[in-house]
């Protein structure tokens, strides 16, 4: 994992280990999407998608955990994300966020190892 | 019209589901950005909450094949703090489903909308955007 400081009003980047593929596995079962596509090479091959990809929820729950960090544990009450590329065994994901301090939203993004961006997303902090 | 459109609105399921602490462990452990990190006690994250919804079921009743289905977007909001082993009254809902062109194919959206209630009141509210490429199945 590496950090970098960022300017004014945004947090620290992080960068995730890379995916791999018993974790892409685990993470599938873990939320009972059981598609071949995450563990089944020569199904996702045939599906056109060149080997096993991980499920976008896994950037997901990343995110949540890096945003868990950067906000010192500080609860997040919502989320929200929407899934731009496929990620496969290997990627890098970078996470970098923004806080609003109007309306106390954090926009957060993921970018794969070439910069590409994997994920955008929005959080609220308000307590529940 | 899409035959499916009829499917807007249903409550595909509305069951009792347990919130498992070692499924929860598992989706904690597998996306750890420190993944070496010594964790006993795994928060239960947004995406943990929005899997509880049957969206197998969802994919059953609108006739798509699970690898034509692909994740495009999804939100979730905590109303009430949930703990490990709470047991939530879950709905799954289709909330809409449509079709577009993409780059000269056709591709669907469901919108599923989740709900999860604790001890009868609403504790979190989620959305999950279905695509499903090459747009939904016709025929019988």
């Amino acid at each position: 994992m590496t950090k970098t400081t960022k300017p004014k009003n945004q947090l620290l980047s992080m960068t995730a280990a890379p995916l791999n593929r018993t974790q892409i596995a685990k993470f599938a079962a873990s939320i009972n999407h059981f598609s071949p596509l995450f563990f089944d090479d020569h199904f996702a091959n045939s599906a056109g998608f060149g080997g096993v990809i991980a499920p976008g929820s896994l950037a997901l729950s990343l995110a949540e955990d890096y945003l868990h960090h950067v906000l010192g544990g500080e609860p997040i009450s919502s989320i929200q994300v929407s899934f731009q590329r496929f990620m496969w065994p290997g990627e890098e994901l970078t996470f970098k966020a923004q806080v609003n301090p109007e309306s106390k939203h954090i926009e957060f993004e993921a970018l794969n190892q070439r910069r590409e961006v994997v994920l955008v997303g929005r959080a609220s902090l308000e307590p529940v | 019209m899409l035959k499916q459109k009829s499917l807007i609105g249903q409550i595909v399921t509305d069951e009792q589901v347990t919130l498992e602490p070692s499924r929860i462990r598992w989706l904690y452990e597998t996306s750890l950005i420190r993944p070496n990190k010594d964790s006993t006690e795994p928060s239960i994250r947004k995406v943990a909450l929005l899997a509880l919804g049957d969206f197998d079921r969802v994919l059953l009743q609108v006739g798509a094949k699970p690898h034509s289905v692909l994740l495009s977007q999804e939100q979730v909001s905590l109303l009430k703090p949930i703990q490990l082993g709470d047991v939530l009254q879950i709905k799954t809902i289709i909330k809409d489903l449509y079709e577009q062109q993409a780059s000269n194919h056709p591709m669907g959206f469901i919108h599923v909308r989740i709900e999860g209630h604790h001890n009868n009141l609403l504790a979190f509210e989620g959305e999950r955007v279905l695509a499903i490429r090459g747009g939904f199945p016709r025929g019988a």
